[in-house]
């Protein structure tokens, strides 16, 4: 290997160890579950936006979740939007159309060097397989993380630096 | 009167002359669909257009980039056909092709299909197109063909109307409208040859093979070149008579010359042509006229003064409104191909506009000064008078000779109307080369471009087209580029909105060559993005 190309790869090594300002995602704490069951989504928060802190989390649903109740904060306001969902779920003759679409906690302050957990309960979905909880990361000085990629998906950057990966992810088993 | 009414013979004739296909040629519809998955093979590839094209050539490129098929199709009305004699094995494929539509504007492009089951993101590569030398040959000869046909009609025009004039001065005239003559002649024959070479893409120096020259005779180039050969002769002819037949055939040569402007090109196929044609031509008469005058004018400066004031007098008559209705007929030209005021300033094609409304400006400027204030000086008899004055229309002469080469280069582009269109031009006359690709996910599909693709100053363009990106309106599109020899990582960029679903990062960042990797991050909602990863090389 030549010295200019050994150079540059050194840098690299070098960048990928120190660049990176944390490889900690926002997460779910249980990350299997139940289809068709009560489940505790509790959302990890590890970090800010770089070192901006965090202002809001807004949580969408996989498809398929039923009756999301949020646990609320204190601090921070609560904002439960309901409309019509994206897909509607059906069970037997039984279809709801309508129902919560996107959980808020807003206005409160979490800085980068804190952690916190903002916790909904749900019904999960009944379909079995991997269920993304798209997050957005709202922080100081208009700046968002946003946790809304499927698995597997390479990371990007924002314009400002802010994180865009992998949606929170759990994992349904089929009943016992 | 007399002019009115050979204006309003100018009118028709133009309309009559013009060709009749009268917009670009463009791509309606494929088989196989861009991006599409078939089970089976085709048994063709078919590619059918809005109206009558001839087929240069068609290309089947398998996904390592070998020729499975082609060059040589089957033109059939509006549609171009590729037999395929054997079935296709599984995999991705790309269909380059080159056509050549009746207003003689090449027109470029690639679909990708795949045979068995759709890959997971199409990677592609299109083949880069030959490169500027054709389009720099064809704007510079173009530039020299008007230069002298400006120079030929005021020439002859001075010569017609100054029968009075002393005999070294008329000398002058002469050897300026024969030189132009001959100029114009050869410029409209090499036109043709390289029309065709621009059509081809064929290395530049093989101009002088035959090829080149049996393509362009099929093109409207050679009713341009013929017509401007014929005019070239008529002014040369009204240079030997005298008296009245003189007269008229200066005339003549005088309005047909902007004519033969009119029989190609894009500003004509722009719109209804008994609209774009005389538009054209009532932009091109008064201003070859105007720039055709400043050589004689220069040369009469040195004439005595009883002699030079007839010149002058006649210039100055018609120049204010003839510039007027040059500038007024050149704005609705210009317009019509800007479309937008946008477009004039984010577009090449729109900042050569400007550069030539700035120029034309500057010309102008000078214009005024010289008809205000050292003329009338000048026919006073004052001393230092007409020195100053021919020094200030050489200037004029050189801005004139700058914004003829600036209407050249934009005659051989793409104006932004075409661009609105959504076609893919990768024709000889505007793609830089550069690299292409089309890549789909999650049934979305884009195509992404670098250009040049060279170290350095490079336009990253994002076209989010396809049924995938219907009524979807991205939040925001934005890329992160890396190199990974270079330890370039995570350079994030936001793109920028340029049209309608366009989106374009212009700048420095891929500074260095090599194996870049971008992706592109597409948010389509606040909790939905769709991303693509693609390779792309640079070149040193």
């Amino acid at each position: 290997m030549s010295r200019s190309v050994l150079i540059p790869a050194a840098i690299a090594a070098a960048f990928g160890a120190t660049a990176v300002p944390s490889w900690a995602h926002v997460t779910l704490e249980t990350k299997e579950a139940v289809v068709s069951s009560t489940y505790k989504a509790v959302f990890r928060v590890p970090h800010g936006c770089g070192a901006a802190a965090t202002t809001a989390i807004r949580v969408r649903f996989p498809d398929g979740t039923l009756s999301p109740k949020p646990m609320p904060h204190a601090g921070w306001t609560l904002t439960i939007q309901e409309g019509t969902l994206a897909k509607p779920i059906t069970a037997g003759n039984d279809t709801v159309t309508k129902g919560v679409t996107e959980i808020a906690w807003t206005g409160g302050k979490l800085a980068d060097n804190e952690y916190d957990e903002f916790v909904i309960q749900l019904t999960t979905p009944a379909e079995a397989g991997t269920a993304l909880f798209p997050l957005v990361q709202e922080c100081e000085g208009g700046k968002a993380n946003r946790w809304i990629l499927a698995p597997g998906v390479a990371a990007q950057s924002g314009p400002n630096g802010e994180e865009i990966d992998a949606a929170p992810s759990l994992k349904l088993n089929p009943k016992p | 009167m007399r002019l009115v009414a050979a204006l309003i013979c100018m009118w028709f004739g133009g309309a009559l002359l013009a060709p009749p296909a009268h917009a670009h040629a463009v791509l309606t519809a494929t088989e196989p669909a861009d991006r599409q998955a078939l089970l089976s093979s085709p048994a063709a590839i078919v590619l059918k257009f809005n109206e009558h094209v001839k087929a240069v050539y068609v290309r089947l490129l398998d996904a390592n980039g070998a020729v499975v098929a082609g060059p040589s199709a089957d033109s059939i009305d509006n549609d171009v056909r590729l037999p395929l004699a054997t079935p296709l094995p599984n995999g991705a494929y790309v269909v380059s092709f080159r056509v050549i539509s009746d207003d003689a504007h090449p027109v470029g492009g690639a679909v990708l299909f795949a045979v068995g089951p759709a890959p997971a993101a199409w990677v592609a590569a299109v083949p880069a197109e030959a490169g500027h030398g054709w389009q720099i040959a064809t704007a510079t000869n173009r530039a020299a063909h008007y230069i002298a046909l400006g120079l030929a009609v005021g020439a002859s025009l001075f010569l017609a109307l100054g029968t009075e004039a002393d005999a070294l001065y008329r000398r002058r005239l002469g050897l300026i409208a024969g030189t132009s003559v001959v100029v114009i002649l050869i410029t409209a024959g090499l036109a043709v040859g390289l029309e065709g070479g621009l059509v081809l893409q064929s290395p530049v120096r093989e101009l002088f093979a035959a090829a080149p020259w049996s393509e362009g005779q099929e093109t409207t180039q050679l009713r341009q070149s013929l017509a401007a050969a014929a005019v070239a002769l008529l002014l040369a002819a009204s240079t030997g008579l005298s008296g009245r037949a003189k007269r008229v055939l200066a005339l003549a040569g005088a309005l047909a010359a902007p004519a033969t402007i009119a029989l190609t090109g894009h500003v004509v196929t722009s719109g209804p042509v008994w609209i774009t044609a005389p538009m054209l031509f009532a932009h091109a008469l008064p201003a070859m006229v105007w720039f055709g005058s400043l050589a004689p004018l220069m040369a009469a400066t040195a004439l005595p003064v009883q002699a030079a004031a007839r010149p002058f007098s006649v210039f100055s008559r018609w120049a204010v409104a003839g510039a007027a209705v040059a500038v007024v007929a050149g704005g609705a030209v210009a317009l019509a191909q800007a479309r937008t005021i946008e477009g004039l300033f984010s577009t090449d094609y729109g900042h050569l506009l400007l550069l030539k409304v700035a120029l034309v400006a500057a010309a102008g400027g000078l214009a005024t000064w010289n008809r205000l204030r050292l003329t009338p000086r000048a026919l006073r008899g004052e001393g230092s008078a007409p020195t100053a004055l021919s020094r200030t229309i050489g200037v004029e002469l050189l801005i004139g000779i700058t914004v003829l080469a600036v209407t050249s280069a934009l005659a051989g582009m793409v104006p932004p109307r075409s661009l609105a269109l959504g076609v893919h031009d990768h024709d000889g006359a505007d793609s830089a080369p550069g690299y292409v690709v089309g890549a789909v996910s999650a049934g979305k599909s884009a195509t992404i471009a670098l250009e040049p693709a060279r170290a350095g100053r490079n336009t990253l363009t994002i076209h989010l087209a396809g049924a995938g990106w219907a009524g979807v309106e991205p939040r925001s599109v934005s890329v992160t580029l890396g190199n990974f020899q270079a330890a370039i990582e995570g350079l994030a960029r936001p793109l920028r909105k340029v049209a309608p679903s366009v989106y374009q990062l212009d700048g420095p960042e891929f500074a260095v060559p090599g194996d870049w990797t971008v992706r592109v991050l597409v948010l389509v909602t606040e909790f939905d993005a769709v991303t693509y990863t693609i390779p792309i090389p640079v070149a040193p």
